[in-house]
């Protein structure tokens, strides 16, 4: 009875014409149809509702949708109900059936296509790029009014029954946005990229809403910024290129126009979309139309309608002119973004034991601008995925109007960390101003050395010495208590002296030289693994000793020998507290002792130990002596920047 | 003897630059190497390393030698050998620098409790052992004054500056201090030598030190000032 049609399903289209995306608010008024990424700018609640009337010789009006939209975070989630999506077509029967000698009847049937309702959702990855999907949901009726013959006896009889099928679908497709820079931007989505529909009868499979895939590419250029130029092709060979003006008359007043090429309508340009938009911060109204440049009052056939068929609910060659009013709210329950970021730097990977050089010294240092007119003061948080649970605050900044600056960000080391191993971990950044909910937060990598690491810088190594002090105090003092006969014997002023050389004695003989298990000069033990692991190398012998030495009250400083090339050298210089005149009670050697004023000027007697030399105490100070001398002292290496005295206290 | 010094050479690896040969020696003089304890009697013929401190006690003297130089010491005085070396004026200020660096005051830090085991031993009454300094840092004022006199004055200037800070007692000690600050003012170091004088100022002087320090004082503001 019917011919064959081809119905392709509704491609990019909309009611109010296409925005440009680089417009914030106005591009809620783009459609589903041709913001497939969903790609939205609402910070929190959006709604539209788009209600009009379409031309054909009387006024018929229609609620054609409401779109509901949300965005939570970097997330925006769209509903869309679209009651008046529909297009209803009604054919008769060429056949006429002849009851009597004056009527006849026609059998008639009716094809039904409505868009129901649409789900989006839209993930923004970064400032410049989000992707996202959508799932519409399609109804169609096939209602066939057919002739059935009943025979009952001698008398046949002819029965009009009407055969109707429902087909549900659903069609998914998917999409991205990509902010090349302030004057391109580009999308690229799916045109009916998944289908899923109810089961159908052969007979009516050829008039469903076909799902022929394509692809959409859009493009917006922006030479200036309150203008834009768009196209929008599809590569089934349709397109539509738009303009938008923002604020021409004054701010807040948008003009846009859409014209429009389908390659199943005539003429070429098959019709234009003008549109005014008035929008501010809470709500927006938008007149638009829909005008033909084809006669659309006419009668038409069903064979033309076979040889054609429509491939859009609503944007189809028996489309009318429409006029079309869309309201549009923005219910902000958030409060008003007052500063962003503009980048972050993260200018030193985290050594988890340096811990206090984070608390001192910036970490990461972010750019951040005031977008409002006052002076506002911002509140800076950072947290590091896999050692903050809880954001870690850093210091107050105050921003002029529409100024940028500077925000160091600071991190803390839990004391009970103790991640070993080193990853590349995640810093999430946040800059809040009165509200307690950040206005901006952006997230960088960063690289988290293990607790053994260590930045190579000797001053550093107070860090390692200070982590197992109570470990060390309780070491030295176990065994100082079992030397106090020969300790009891010493006048005070020479105890220092005599503790430091009881202490490395008696450890010392525990300890074999060995490298740095990872083979990597920038591993460094704690006191406690050095003594477990019964050796190590000279910044883990360095450590252990001083380590010994100030859990006791002696004041140390790692000597650090600063490498021509390879790898440099520490060893331990502690403080005997001798006057200079009192140097002779340890040594009848002037060349064995150093002299440095202590804070108040007073001078006092300094010696250099070589832990690694593994013999005892006096070697190890011949031994520390002679490389100072040479290295520090004969070759100016203190002058010269290549010896380094680190205080450790 | 020349074969013995040739032996002692390969032996210790040392070469005749990096030795002094004792070719007099009138009256006694002690000799300790390295970062030695211990001090032995010096003889004539002995071949002694760089690292070498020799003391020669008074009335006595000693001649060394080796391939660059001649050097005569008479006691009482005590050099180390390492220190008979021609220094560029670079070098001299790059170790004014270091002592200077040496000799400033570590950087403030929290007080820091001191351990308490004090009371324990002033109660119990120990005393120091003997202060055995004798006078030591004065003979090495006196090996660099003859450093000094040998045409080494910047080394003698910075020997004479390792003096004062090992052996705090001989920086009070005026005559020497003119000394060596006029050796400043030969070098050309009018900053440095200015600065030693108006230190030594605060020292109590005789008052011909007194005049002769503001003289050199008022000398030494012109050639700052015409420089």
């Amino acid at each position: 009875m019917f011919f064959s049609i081809k119905i392709v399903a509704q491609s990019s289209f909309g009611l109010s014409g296409y925005w440009s995306t680089a417009q914030k608010q106005i591009s809620l008024l783009n459609s589903m149809e041709n913001n497939i990424s969903n790609y939205s700018y609402i910070r929190d609640w959006g709604i539209s509702i788009t209600y009009g009337g379409e031309f054909s010789g009387s006024l018929a009006s229609n609620l054609y949708s409401l779109k509901l939209s949300k965005t939570i975070g970097n997330n925006t989630l769209t509903a869309r109900y679209t009651p008046g999506y529909q297009k209803e077509f009604t054919f008769s029967n060429p056949t006429s059936i002849l009851f009597d000698s004056t009527a006849n009847q026609s059998l008639n049937s009716s094809f039904i296509y409505k868009e129901l309702f649409g789900l989006g959702y839209s993930h923004k990855f970064s400032d410049d790029f989000s992707a996202g999907l959508t799932l519409r949901f399609f109804d169609q009726e096939f209602n066939q009014e057919i002739l059935n013959s009943v025979f009952r006896i001698d008398t046949v009889y002819l029965d009009r029954v009407n055969e109707a099928e429902k087909i549900n679908s659903w069609k998914a497709d998917v999409g991205i946005n990509y902010l090349l820079n302030d004057q391109f931007s580009i999308s690229l989505s799916s045109l009916n990229l998944l289908s899923f529909e109810s089961n159908s009868s052969k007979e009516n499979n050829i008039y469903k809403l076909r799902n022929d895939k394509a692809a959409l590419i859009g493009i917006t250029y922006s030479p200036v910024q309150s203008f834009d130029l768009n196209l929008l092709y599809e590569t089934t060979n349709s397109f539509q290129a738009s303009t938008n003006l923002q604020g021409i008359f004054f701010k807040g007043l948008d003009l846009g126009i859409s014209a429009f090429h389908d390659k199943y309508q005539t003429p070429f340009i098959a019709g234009i979309i003008p549109s005014i938009s008035y929008f501010n911060k809470i709500f927006g109204i938008t007149i638009s139309g829909v005008k033909y440049f084809s006669n659309r009052n006419r009668t038409g056939s069903f064979s033309d309608f076979e040889a054609v068929g429509i491939h859009n609910i609503i944007n189809n060659r028996y489309s009318f002119d429409k006029a079309v009013l869309t309201f549009s709210f923005l219910l902000n329950t958030l409060p008003e973004k007052e500063v962003e970021f503009l980048g972050v730097n993260v200018v030193q990977s985290i050594y988890p034991t340096l811990s206090e050089n984070y608390v001192n010294k910036p970490f990461a240092i972010g750019k951040i601008v005031n977008l409002t007119d006052k002076t506002i003061t911002v509140k800076p948080a950072c947290r590091i995925e896999k050692i903050n649970k809880e954001r870690i605050q850093s210091p107050l900044v105050t921003i002029g109007p529409k100024d940028t600056a500077d925000i160091p960000f600071y991190a803390l080391i839990p004391d009970d960390y103790t991640g070993n191993k080193t990853e590349l971990s995640y810093a999430d950044f946040f800059v809040s101003t009165a509200n307690e909910n950040p206005d901006a937060q952006i997230q960088k990598p960063a690289l988290v050395n293990g607790i053994n690491s260590w930045d190579g810088k000797v001053i550093n190594l107070k860090y390692f010495i200070n982590k197992n002090l109570n470990y060390s105090m309780a070491y030295s003092k176990e065994v100082l208590s079992q030397h106090k006969n020969e300790l009891d014997t010493v006048a005070y002023k020479l105890s220092n002296f005599y503790k430091a050389k009881i202490i490395f004695n008696e450890w010392i003989k525990k300890i074999v030289y060995s490298s740095d298990p990872r083979a990597s000069a920038d591993y460094v033990q704690f006191p406690k693994e050095t003594m477990e692991l019964k050796g190590g190398d000279c910044d883990d012998l360095s450590v252990l000793y001083s380590s010994f030495l100030e859990s006791i009250g002696i004041q140390t400083a790692l000597v650090d020998y600063k490498p021509n090339s390879g790898i440099g050298h520490v060893n331990v210089m502690f403080n005997t507290e001798l006057s200079p005149d009192q140097a002779s009670l340890i040594t009848k050697n002037d060349n064995k002792y150093f002299i440095r004023k202590n804070e108040k000027g007073i001078d006092e007697v300094w010696i250099v130990i070589e832990t690694t030399s593994l013999t005892d105490f006096n070697t190890a100070w011949d031994i520390g002596m002679e490389k100072f001398n040479n290295d520090a002292l004969n070759d100016l290496g203190l002058a010269k920047g290549k010896v380094q005295i680190v205080d450790m206290y | 003897m020349k074969k013995i010094f040739l032996i002692i050479f390969l032996i210790t690896g040392l070469t005749p630059a990096q030795t002094f040969h004792v070719d007099k020696l009138m009256g006694s003089a002690q000799a300790q190497t390295g970062l030695s304890e211990n001090w032995f009697d010096v003889s004539e013929g002995y071949i002694l390393s760089l690292n070498t401190t020799v003391v020669v006690d008074n009335n006595s003297l000693i001649q060394l030698r080796n391939i660059n130089t001649v050097f005569t010491l008479e006691g009482p005085a005590a050099l180390t050998l390492s220190s008979i070396k021609r220094m560029s004026l670079d070098d001299i200020l790059l170790a004014l620098a270091m002592q200077d660096m040496i000799n400033a005051p570590q950087n403030n830090k929290e007080d820091k409790s001191k351990n308490t085991a004090v009371y324990g031993t002033e109660e119990n009454g120990k005393i120091l052992p003997e202060n055995i300094s004798n006078g030591f840092g004065i003979k090495r004022l006196n090996g660099a004054m003859q450093l000094a006199a040998n045409g080494f004055k910047g080394s003698a200037v910075i020997t004479a500056e390792e003096t004062y800070r090992k052996y705090p007692e001989t920086r009070s000690i005026s005559s020497y201090r003119i000394y060596f600050a006029k050796l400043l003012n030969q070098l050309g170091l009018y900053q440095e030598a200015y600065d030693e004088f108006s230190s030594i100022k605060k020292l109590e002087l005789t008052h011909a030190e007194n005049e002769e320090v503001d003289s050199k004082m008022d000398e030494l503001s012109k050639k700052i000032i015409k420089k």
